[in-house]
């Protein structure tokens, strides 16, 4: 229709021509003599191919501005959907200088670029950060590859992609990814991996703690993981605050992880920044690792019992303890705040909360303890938290139980009471229960003679690390980098540089965003606390490892579509551009009209 | 014009201006053959007379003039000889000035037309005639003889001539064939004929030139072309239409057939002048644009019809 309407207005322009000039000569003899010898037909084809000419420069310009479907010229009309993995492994550094997620836009934009004039495309992620996108043209879709981010954590996931039943064109399915993640993904999908073998080495660990033997004395613990093809010479350091400086250079296998244990007694205390450094790494998210270092000094303590020898010796041999035994008769409250920095309320528990944090050996009821349960004869410990630091370093699994009072479980999941050990008597309850809120407690549902604890080897350790919990002055928070929420209503969020980092309040939590190691100071009117963001899965480093290897094939192809990167209307107005040349060279030439 | 007593004035002409007038009156027009007019002229005749050239001698016979024996020879030889002298005679001119249509083309920009052109080489090549006692024709022709003044001679008789040319139509087709055997129909005594055309007559030349090769006529053909005959600028796109005829001929104009019309023309006047060199005549091609006395005073001295 729109070829033969260019068609019908150009040869309609031509028959409409202004009529020839009338110049009167002296004698047509010699006119006469000269067309004698040109021919008529010669005049006729001019005229044809000046038409010629002219309808196709007309047709060129009217396909280039109106861009119609027409199949052969823009290619057939697709739903395409384009799904690019946006892990974090695909922030890797490639060869030239990109990244594996760059080059996966280049890929999706290639894709876009070839496809029919008329195709609709979804661009979407593995991460989930496009949301539920809709079909859209190419120019939006071109945009919403440019804006896609890279998740700095997270599990990615194949997209549910909506099929598009109302539209009759058929639908492709591409998957863009260096094949780094795991995740199942859909039969039909076309799969294009933008991997390229990359060097890294990784801190996957990094903790300081206190020995258990001597709780001033602390040592950092790293693992250094080398996921390069080849073996890499690693330099690494652990640095802190007040010029604490400790370097090592090792070398680590490829494929392998290297332990390495650091005396960070000298340091008093704070942030702990780790970094490993080697030549050609290409994913640089994991090379750095902060640890927090409690404030290690000799802690007054204060033991309340009626009496409890097993108690009171565990505790006066606890390194850097100083301990003050008295009864329940003789414990004046006031006494508390100045004298001792812990208290140890051995099956008592005074009527108001102590001034100083107090771990707490079966309590009697008290208004400011939380209700306890009916009592549980032999009760089974049934979980505990792995995580707690309180739980960590003891054999819960051989704790035998002869009777204990066993707490309702909080219900509210932003409580500041933490479940460390469960157990169950006729109902399920906590066995160990901690307090974080402005009152430090650890209740401790069973007395030391209801059970075998005081004859476990590591009793001390469970004692050392309830003191190290109860007087640490900003207990950190161990997360993965990514989205970061913590129990804090209104908080102010700084890094460790002291700047303010953007958050989100959501209620009685605020949610901010950790896209690097770090370690952020969260504050509210009511407290203040640390939380330490690292890379904390070891899998994290592992971007050699992938499931897809025809690598070369599809950026070579990219870099092939980005090259010639040209449209079928490009392509046409270009036709015209030299049509239009020749027909004025042809015209200068006077071989056409 | 101030003159020398009992000069005859000069005659006003618009054709051509006094000054030139002046220098033609130094030249006679110079014929390759023996005059044969009647009347004393300044051309040597192909007969002994009067004239001022000695020719030969001969025996006296009774009736010869007196005034012409030899006596210094009747003195030696005791015998009566006469001296003989070439006869001086007039020279007949035959001047056609072609008054078609096809001549009316070419003007603008200060250029004459081939006409206005034609008029005045006709105009100064008669008063050459008149200022040597010629016997001059001035013959406007076109499909047919238009116009003539015919055996005039003397100064006196150039204000008529410049006349008569000033007051010719232009206009008519062109056919010399015709007028050359319509004017030569009656008896004229053989001399030059001044041909001044642009020869577009549509039988050709050949066939005109031939009624004056028949006739013995010692031929001068002044071909008068314009500008935009040699090189034509013309649109693209042209209906050409002929001056005399009306005929028009619908044409796509190229650069091909530009120069395809001017090799054309060419060879036409190419032709034309190969003919009358052929046959002992003299051609000269006229353009417009050049100054016509530069063409009188140099170019046909060049060709030797002016002495």
């Amino acid at each position: 229709m729109l070829l033969g309407a260019v068609a019908a207005v150009i040869v309609l322009l031509y028959l409409l021509k202004p009529r020839a000039r009338r110049v009167v000569v002296a004698s047509n003899l010699i006119w006469n003599r000269v067309l004698a010898q040109t021919s008529a037909v010669t005049q006729r084809w001019r005229w044809l191919l000046s038409l010629l000419l002219a309808s196709l420069i007309g047709l060129g310009i009217a396909l280039a501005l109106t861009q119609p479907e027409v199949r052969a010229l823009g290619g057939e009309a697709k739903r395409i959907a384009l799904v690019l993995d946006n892990a974090p492994s695909m922030a890797a550094r490639t060869k030239d200088g990109a990244s594996r997620f760059r080059r996966a836009q280049d890929v999706a934009r290639a894709i876009v670029g070839q496809a029919g004039i008329a195709s609709q495309f979804l661009v979407t992620d593995t991460m989930g950060f496009a949301g539920a996108p809709g079909y859209v043209e190419r120019a939006a879709a071109l945009a919403q590859i440019e804006r896609l981010p890279i998740a700095v954590t997270g599990k990615a996931r194949f997209p549910a992609l909506p099929a598009g039943s109302d539209f009759n064109a058929k639908l492709d399915r591409y998957l863009i990814s260096d094949g780094v993640a795991e995740y199942p993904v859909p039969e039909g999908v076309i799969a294009r991996s933008v991997f390229e073998p990359a060097d890294n080495v990784a801190l996957i660990a990094f903790d300081a703690r206190a020995l258990p033997n001597d709780p001033t004395r602390y040592q950092a613990f790293l693992q250094v993981s080398n996921a390069s093809l080849e073996p890499k010479q690693v330099s690494l350091e652990v640095t802190g605050a007040g010029g604490f400086a400790a370097t090592r250079s090792f070398e680590v296998g490829a494929g392998k992880v290297s332990d390495q244990i650091i005396d960070v007694s000298q340091f008093a205390g704070g942030v702990l920044h780790a970094s490993v450094k080697t030549g050609g790494d290409a994913f640089s998210l994991d090379n750095d690792a902060y640890a927090l270092v409690q404030t290690h000094n000799t802690k007054r303590l204060l033991l309340v019992t009626a009496g409890n020898p097993y108690l009171q010796d565990a505790l006066r041999l606890l390194p850097g303890v100083q301990l003050t035994t008295v009864a329940p008769a003789k414990y004046r409250p006031e006494d508390s705040s100045a004298k001792f920095d812990v208290a140890v309320f051995d099956r008592f528990a005074p009527n108001s909360p102590p001034a100083v944090p107090v771990l707490l050996f079966r309590p009697p009821k008290a208004a400011w303890l939380p209700e306890t349960g009916v009592p549980a004869t032999k009760p089974v410990i049934t979980r505990w938290d792995e995580e707690n630091p309180l739980a960590m370093g003891f054999a819960w699994k051989d704790l035998q139980l002869e009777r204990a009072v066993l707490t309702k479980l909080p219900e509210k999941a932003d409580s500041d009471q933490q479940v460390v050990v469960v157990a169950r008597g006729a109902n399920e309850g906590a066995l160990v229960l901690a307090s974080d809120s402005e009152l430090r407690w650890v209740q401790i549902g069973f007395a030391l003679e209801d059970s075998n604890l005081q004859f476990q080897a590591d009793f001390p350790v469970f004692l050392g690390s309830a003191l190290r919990w109860l007087t640490a002055t900003t207990p950190a928070q161990i997360r993965s980098i990514g989205p970061i929420e913590v129990v804090a209503r209104d908080a102010v969020v700084s890094d460790v540089d002291g700047k303010k980092v953007q958050s989100v309040a959501a209620g009685a939590r605020t949610v901010f965003a950790a896209n690097r190691p770090n370690v952020f100071s969260v504050k509210t009117p009511a407290r203040e606390f640390k939380v330490v963001a690292n890379v904390v899965d070891p899998s994290f480093a592992q971007i050699n490892s992938t499931r897809l290897a025809d690598a070369p094939k599809a950026v070579a192809a990219a870099q092939a579509a980005r090259g010639s990167d040209w449209h079928p209307w490009m392509l046409l107005l270009l036709l015209a551009t030299v049509l239009m040349a020749v027909e004025a060279l042809l015209y200068h030439r006077r071989v056409t009209l | 014009m101030p003159g020398w007593p009992g000069e005859l004035p000069l005659p006003v002409s618009k054709l051509l201006d006094d000054r030139f007038l002046n220098r033609l009156e130094y030249f006679r027009l110079q014929s390759k053959r023996p005059a044969r007019g009647h009347w004393k002229g300044v051309h040597r005749a192909n007969k002994t007379g009067s004239g001022m050239e000695f020719s030969d001698f001969r025996p006296y016979a009774e009736g010869d003039d007196l005034k012409s024996v030899d006596w210094r020879t009747y003195m030696r030889l005791n015998r009566l000889i006469l001296r003989l002298y070439e006869e001086e005679a007039d020279l007949p001119i035959y001047i056609f000035v072609d008054s078609s249509a096809s001549m009316r083309v070419g003007s603008g920009d200060g250029t004459p037309s081939k006409f206005d052109y034609a008029r005045k080489v006709a105009g100064a090549l008669a008063y050459v005639g008149f200022v040597n006692m010629d016997r001059v024709s001035l013959i406007a022709v076109a499909d047919g003889v238009i116009k003539d003044i015919s055996g005039k001679r003397g100064k006196s008789q150039a204000w008529p001539a410049f006349d008569f040319l000033e007051s010719l139509p232009n206009e008519g087709k062109t056919s010399l064939q015709a007028a050359f055997k319509r004017y030569f129909s009656a008896p004229r005594t053989k001399g030059i004929v001044l041909v001044i055309s642009d020869f577009l007559d549509p039988a050709g030349f050949e066939p005109s030139m031939r009624v004056l090769r028949q006739l013995r006529h010692e031929v001068f053909a002044v071909h008068v072309v314009s500008e935009e005959e040699v090189a034509p600028n013309l649109p693209d796109e042209v209906v050409l239409v002929d001056a005399e005829d009306g005929s028009a001929t619908k044409r796509q104009v190229t650069p091909a057939l530009i120069d395809a019309y001017r090799a054309e023309f060419e060879r036409y006047g190419d032709e034309l002048e190969r003919y009358c060199t052929k046959n002992g005549w003299g051609y000269v091609r006229a353009l417009t644009t050049v100054s016509f006395e530069d063409l009188v005073l140099r170019v046909m001295r060049q060709h030797g019809l002016l002495r």
